[in-house]
């Protein structure tokens, strides 16, 4: 009997355990410059991190076990008190405590960067576990095959094994995830969260790999010896009936990320236009709100002159609009917010479908006023539509003839009606 | 030449030649992926075609693996065991590269390495870190006869996404600057092949540390 029960964490494992924080921390730093926290995007990223995490530490375990259980080592006799699977349980749960600890760490500069500046929503906490579940899994089948094989070579074979284990289904498949490796490649933003049935399964399948990892190891070190590698094979089967099922129920399973029930809109009303974000997007609203104003004063529609105001709504709300933002976290809004208006003032949605190679008269003229408003609003010019021979005659003009013009062609304009004979 | 064959076949065992036909047909079966290194974002990312990264792994794994069996008997180093040590190194620095070269008909069409985009610098590199793990294996016995090479590949990968104007991101070729170095693998294989023609594939204080 061993009166203590394994250690958690283990000062022997700083290293492996520094180089899981570091892989995370590279992992989740292109968020901390994104221009607005959000918790759908960090939540997602808590188990697609494993996707370096995982590789290793399936590798530091694998290397662990191949140092201490060689088929004669004497630290994993199967005579000794502490043998078979409460041996492997013991070394097992000492280098996941340590691993745990270093990807828990690395996950600390992207968490504490949502609480600082996130507006809207919390840590989704089921998220976190199937990271969690991800990482015990894969140092379990890690821990397993160090036992199986014990050779000082495995541990890197491991981690390539298991990176393509994680990256291969999600690439492979339609919607770029996978329910049977933590991975998402179109992980949600604010107005989804992650379905929590695909995350549950994903708990419930690394779970069951550990487990898995654990009883065979365990199996294979309570039954070494000198004449025999393997353990009886009858005892190798029943493990693999639950992995098979759950292989098989994943097809049934739906994975998609679910839209948020009714969060309370962000409002803000403009002389020009009623604006309504999201409650994550809620640091965009200044930008939003000054873009629109300065395009829709160019237009001629300041100063209250306009018969109804605009209602310029978020995409990641559910609702009625006359023009729809989509704003991704991790660009600037201005871009976005200024094609989506100008697409409105110019009619984009009515211009004729390019003809082979060559665009419509109407759709040039429209692409040369959208430029033209998008350069004056903010966007930088290079991001901006542009016409090699009309775009500089339109900005030789001056800006208030320019926008009397827009304002008495506002209804040619708006349906895509509008020549470059019509030009200023 | 079947010396030098048997030599190898001892060394490595059929588990090992199983092993490196089947890291070849991974090598094919994954040569249109690649991962990104992407830590900073204002400096471009340094894209790593798994073409690159199976062959880099396995031939480090290989030098590793070809570590001297019968050193007790080979560290006599009659000049017919040091023609043995060197035509086995010679294969192991072959091999890897020979992966590339029959992985690349299949290269990525993807953007990280556009086709037409030439892969002949992934040999170069290749061969320079098969070459590290030689040396590190004969110096330091097998352990870290893959852990040194393979480290200093993924420290040169970063430092080449995030210092690249330094002298050690010149080290190796990359998808952005796709000249080879040859300079940089035929001196570390050189180095490499000396250093186990010395050793007779490793130093006694490697092999004392494996008992």
């Amino acid at each position: 009997m061993n009166p203590l029960p394994p250690l958690l964490v283990s000062r022997f494992l700083w290293l492996p355990a520094l180089a899981v924080m570091a892989a995370t921390i590279l992992f989740t730093s292109p968020l901390l410059s994104w221009p607005v926290a959000d918790w759908a995007a960090v939540s997602a990223r808590t188990h697609t991190a494993v996707v370096y995490a995982g590789p290793l530490a399936a590798a530091t375990s694998c290397l662990l076990a191949a140092r201490f259980n060689q088929r004669q080592s004497l630290l994993a006799s199967p005579v000794l008190a502490r043998a078979g699977s409460r041996l492997a349980a013991a070394q097992f749960l000492s280098c996941l405590g340590t691993l745990l600890v270093g990807y828990l760490l690395g996950l600390a500069p992207v968490l504490a960067d949502a609480v600082t500046r996130a507006s809207w929503g919390s840590l989704d906490l089921l998220a976190l576990a199937s990271g969690g579940a991800a990482l015990v899994g894969y140092t379990a089948a890690g821990y397993l095959a160090g036992t199986v094989l014990p050779s000082p070579l495995l541990p890197p074979i491991v981690a390539l094994v298991t990176f393509l284990a994680i990256q291969l289904p999600a690439v492979t498949s339609p919607d770029r995830r996978s329910l049977l490796t933590p991975m998402d490649h179109s992980p949600p933003e604010a107005g989804f969260h992650e379905n929590p049935t695909a995350l549950l399964f994903r708990i419930g399948w690394f779970a069951l790999v550990a487990a898995v990892g654990w009883y065979t190891a365990g199996l294979v070190l309570a039954d070494r010896r000198p004449d025999r590698r393997w353990p009886a094979r009858w005892a190798l089967l029943p493990p693999l009936v639950p992995l098979l099922a759950a292989v098989v129920a994943v097809p049934v399973l739906a994975t998609g990320p679910v839209p948020d029930v009714r969060p309370a809109a962000y409002c803000r009303d403009l002389p020009v236009a009623r604006i309504c974000l999201h409650p994550a997007h809620r640091s965009n609203m200044d930008e939003v709100a000054r873009i629109t104003t300065t395009l829709l004063t160019l237009t001629g529609r300041g100063g209250g002159t306009s018969p109804s105001p605009l209602l310029v709504n978020d995409q990641a709300l559910a609702g009625p609009a006359t023009v729809q933002l989509l704003l991704p976290a991790s660009q600037r809004a201005t871009d976005y917010v200024a094609a989506a208006l100008t697409d409105l003032v110019t009619g984009a949605r009515y211009c004729p479908e390019p003809a082979d190679d060559s665009r419509h008269p109407r759709q040039r003229l429209a692409d040369v006023v959208a430029g033209w408003l998008q350069t004056r609003s903010g966007v930088a010019a290079e991001n901006a539509p542009y016409d090699q021979d009309l775009s500089p005659r339109l900005a030789a003009v001056p800006d208030q003839r320019v926008t009397a013009w827009l304002s008495t062609h506002r209804t040619e304009l708006a349906r895509c009606g509008l020549t470059e004979a019509a030009l200023p | 030449m079947s010396d030098i064959s048997l030599f190898l076949r001892i060394r490595l065992g059929p588990v090992g030649w199983g092993a490196l036909l089947l890291a070849a047909v991974v090598t094919a079966a994954t040569a249109k992926l690649a991962i990104s290194v992407n830590i900073l974002a204002y400096q471009p990312a340094r894209g790593v075609p798994l073409l690159e990264l199976v062959p880099v792994l396995t031939g480090a794994v290989l030098a590793a693996a070809c570590w001297s069996r019968l050193w007790w008997f080979e560290r006599l180093g009659a000049s017919r065991i040091r023609f043995h040590v060197l035509g086995a190194g010679l294969l192991v620095l072959a091999l890897p590269v020979l992966m590339v070269v029959s992985a690349a008909p299949w290269r990525p069409v993807a953007a990280h390495l556009p086709d037409g985009v030439p892969w002949v610098w992934i040999c170069a590199n290749t061969l320079t870190v098969t070459a590290v793990a030689l040396a590190s294996t004969a110096l330091f016995g097998p352990g870290p006869g893959w852990a040194v090479p393979l480290l200093g590949y993924a420290a040169l990968v970063v430092a080449q996404h995030t210092l690249p104007g330094s002298p050690l991101a010149a080290l190796l070729a990359q998808p952005r600057h796709p000249e080879p170095r040859w300079a940089v693998a035929a001196l570390t294989g050189l180095v490499a092949l000396a250093i186990q023609g010395w050793t007779c594939g490793a130093t006694s204080w490697a092999w004392r540390r494996q008992l």
